[in-house]
């Protein structure tokens, strides 16, 4: 049974994930102009793309393990509750439907520019991994908020 | 209430001079567990029903109903 310090633990563990998640997304995005004004993707350096896939890796893996790993299986299942597995079932399905937006709005796009095929995985990736953590972020904020 | 589910959790939560981070302890989740059942934002699993309501000495259909 978990002690009152990992409840306590658990509790701080669980709001600084709920605060990360929607920031992370946001300076995910944030770093998107950059690629595509200053480099086009033909013009890309193995370095950036490396970069970009590093950082897009760890924030799918920040959204599928999200907290308490290295505290202990008491905090971990604290943190890891049926709301918690709940909301990311939900974050999920918000990628899932913003990949999908996104790759309509490309074939859109592809009628007036040309797109590579990395360019277009690029947007897919990006914008499906911040709207699942953003999703994320708001559900666990809201299960947080007092009634 | 999430899906027509009404449940009396607060109510007798209070009656037993419980917290929510207590009650939370009782039944081995987290707080943030108890506030969103207590505040209909989620519905819990058969057996976490079945804890809270042990946890707090009433039957489960005491607890939660469906509501009209």
């Amino acid at each position: 049974m978990p002690t009152t310090a990992d409840h306590e633990l658990a509790d701080r563990v669980t709001r600084r994930r709920a605060r990360m998640m929607p920031v992370l997304a946001i300076l995910f995005l944030a770093g998107q102009p950059f690629y595509f004004a200053r480099n086009r993707i033909e013009i890309d350096t193995p370095v950036k793309t490396a970069v970009w896939l590093v950082w897009a890796a760890i924030l799918l893996l920040a959204l599928a393990m999200a907290g308490g790993h290295f505290r202990g299986k008491a905090v971990r299942d604290l943190v890891e509750d049926e709301v918690t597995r709940s909301n990311r079932l939900r974050a999920y399905a918000a990628g899932f439907w913003t990949a999908m937006a996104t790759v309509f709005g490309i074939y859109g796009l592809s009628v007036f520019d040309n797109i590579q095929g990395r360019e277009s995985l690029h947007l897919v990736m990006t914008f499906s991994v911040a709207a699942a953590l953003i999703t994320f972020g708001m559900l666990e904020k809201r299960a947080l908020r007092d009634g | 209430m999430a899906e027509g589910l009404a449940n009396r959790l607060r109510e007798l939560r209070s009656e037993r001079d419980l917290t929510q981070a207590a009650l939370a302890e009782l039944v081995g989740v987290s707080r943030k567990t108890v506030n969103t059942v207590e505040n209909g934002v989620f519905v819990p699993s058969v057996a976490l029903a079945l804890k809270l309501a042990r946890a707090l000495g009433c039957p489960v259909e005491s607890l939660f109903s469906l509501e009209d």
